[in-house]
C-alpha cells in the first residue's frame, strides 16, 4: 500500500505569468484542453505535450486536498513524471472579482453583436470564455 | 536697485524649478523600482516558457507548416518588408534616452517604402510625424507603465501581420540597461522566430540521436497557435519593462544634474546677491557719514 502511494504521485509545477501557482508532488490533475473538455493526468501517465483550454484547473495534492483555479490558456507538458504548466493567468476562487468577471462578460457579449473582423471575434470569444470560466470556478468553489 | 530685486527674482526661480527637477527625481526612482520589481516577477515564466517553446519545436513533425513559423527564407532582400517596433518614451527630458532610439531607427529606415514603422510613445510619434516619416497611426500604446495586456496586444498585432504575409520581418528597437549608469539600444528581431531558423540548422547535427518521444495533443498547430503569440508577448513586455526603466534610469539621471546645476547656480547668485547687497549697504553708511561730517563741518564743530 505504502508502495502505491509512494509510485502514485508525479511532480507538479504550475507557472502563471506573474505568480508561481504551485510546485511540489500531486495525485490527480484535470485540466480543461483546448476544445473545452476535461483531460484527467494520474502519475506514470504518457510523456505528452498539450495545449490547455480556458477553463478550470484542479489537482489532488498527496493529502487528498482538492485545489481548483481559473486558468487561461496555456501549455502543458508532461516528461519524466512530471507536469509543467505555463499559462498567463491562474486565479483561486477566492481571487477572482466576480463584478470584473461579469463586467468583461456583457462587453463581449456586447462585442459579439457587433460586425467583427475573424480575429476579433476570436478574441472576443477568448475573453467570454476567460470570464464565464472565472465566474463559474468562483460560483462552484467559493464558499463551500 | 535694480539689479538686486532681479538677482532675488532668479533665485526664486531657480528654487521653483529645483522643486520640479527634485520632484520628478523621486517620482522617476519609484516608478523605476516598481518596474523592475514587476519585470522580476514575470522573468521566471518567461525563461520556462522559452525553454518549453524550444522543446515544442524540436518536437515538431518534420514537413510541419504553420503561418507563424513561415521563415521566410525565400524572399530576396530588395523585397523584403520590414517593420520596426520603436520605443520611446512619452515625455522628453530625459537626457539622451530619446535621441538614441531615434537615431538608431533612422539609421535602420531605407528610403524606401517597404518598411512599417510602430511607435510607442509620444516623443517618438511627433518626432517622425515632425519629419514626414510615415507611422502606423492606429498603433497608438503609450510608454507609462507597461502590462502584459498591452504586450499581447501588440504581439498580436504583429502575428496578424506576418501571417498575412504583410510584412516579412519584424524587429523591435528598445533600449536595454547593462548598468545603472550604461544604457543601450538594442535592435532585436522577433519574426521570423530565430528558433525556427535555430532548428533548420540543428536538425543536421541531429542525424540518428535518440529523442525522447513525446505525444503532442491535440495538435501541433493548436499548441503554435497559443505558445507563439505568448512567447511574442513575453519578449515585447520585457522588452517595454526594461525601455521604461532605462527611461527612468535617464530622467533620474538628467534631473539629478539639473539639481546638481541648479545648486551650483543658487550659490553663485546667493554670493552675488550678498555682495549687492552689502555694496548697497556700504554706500549708504558712506552717504550717511559723508552727510553727516558735511553737517558738523557747516556748523564749524
Amino acid at each position: 500500500m505504502a508502495e502505491e502511494n509512494v509510485g502514485a504521485t508525479f511532480g507538479l509545477e504550475i507557472m502563471a505569468a506573474r505568480n508561481n501557482v504551485y510546485q511540489g508532488r500531486a495525485k490527480q490533475l484535470i485540466f480543461t484542453a483546448s476544445d473545452g473538455g476535461k483531460v484527467g493526468i494520474l502519475a506514470k501517465h504518457q510523456d505528452f505535450i498539450g495545449a490547455l483550454g480556458i477553463g478550470e484547473l484542479q489537482y489532488e495534492t498527496p493529502d487528498g486536498e482538492w485545489h481548483y483555479y481559473a486558468s487561461s490558456s496555456g501549455t502543458i507538458s508532461m516528461a519524466n513524471n512530471r507536469v509543467l504548466i505555463l499559462t498567463m493567468t491562474a486565479e483561486k476562487p477566492e481571487e477572482i472579482d466576480r463584478r470584473r468577471a461579469e463586467d468583461a462578460r456583457d462587453r463581449a457579449l456586447e462585442a459579439m453583436r457587433q460586425k467583427q473582423s475573424i480575429l476579433e471575434y476570436r478574441r472576443t470569444q477568448a475573453s467570454l470564455a476567460r470570464a464565464l470560466s472565472r465566474l463559474r470556478v468562483s460560483e462552484e468553489h467559493h464558499f463551500i | 536697485m535694480a539689479t538686486i530685486r532681479e538677482t532675488r527674482d532668479r533665485i526664486n526661480s531657480i528654487n521653483d524649478t529645483l522643486k520640479i527637477t527634485n520632484a520628478m527625481y523621486l517620482i522617476s526612482s519609484n516608478k523605476l523600482r516598481r518596474a523592475k520589481q514587476e519585470l522580476a516577477e514575470t522573468e521566471p515564466y518567461f525563461n520556462y516558457l522559452h525553454l518549453q517553446m524550444e522543446r515544442i519545436i524540436r518536437h515538431l513533425p518534420q514537413d510541419f507548416t504553420h503561418p507563424y513559423l513561415d521563415s521566410r527564407v525565400h524572399v530576396p532582400d530588395e523585397d523584403l518588408r520590414r517593420a520596426f517596433i520603436v520605443v520611446t518614451a512619452d515625455k522628453g527630458l530625459a537626457g539622451a534616452y530619446n535621441h538614441n532610439v531615434l537615431k538608431m531607427a533612422e539609421e535602420k529606415l531605407k528610403p524606401d517604402a517597404n518598411d512599417m514603422l510602430f511607435v510607442v510613445g509620444e516623443t517618438g510619434r511627433v518626432y517622425f510625424q515632425s519629419r514626414g516619416i510615415h507611422i502606423d497611426e492606429q498603433f497608438q500604446y503609450t510608454a507609462q507603465n507597461p502590462t502584459l495586456h498591452r504586450a499581447r496586444a501588440i504581439a498580436f498585432r504583429m502575428l496578424e501581420l506576418y501571417a498575412a504575409k504583410k510584412v516579412d520581418e519584424v524587429s523591435i528597437l528598445y533600449t536595454r540597461m547593462v548598468n545603472s549608469i550604461e544604457m543601450q539600444v538594442i535592435d532585436e528581431q522577433l519574426l521570423p522566430l530565430r528558433l525556427v531558423r535555430q532548428k533548420q540548422v540543428n536538425m543536421e547535427g541531429l542525424q540518428g540521436v535518440y529523442q525522447e518521444n513525446f505525444e503532442i495533443i491535440p495538435s501541433a498547430a493548436e499548441i503554435i497557435d497559443d505558445v507563439v503569440p505568448t512567447y511574442l508577448t513575453g519578449f515585447i513586455y520585457g522588452a517595454l519593462v526594461e525601455s521604461y526603466c532605462c527611461e527612468h534610469n535617464a530622467r533620474m539621471m538628467a534631473m539629478d544634474s539639473a539639481n546638481k546645476n541648479g545648486r551650483d547656480m543658487l550659490t553663485k547668485l546667493n554670493i552675488q546677491y550678498n555682495r549687492v547687497r552689502q555694496a548697497k549697504i556700504t554706500q549708504e553708511i558712506t552717504e550717511v557719514c559723508a552727510g553727516a561730517r558735511a553737517q558738523r563741518e557747516r556748523h564749524g564743530l
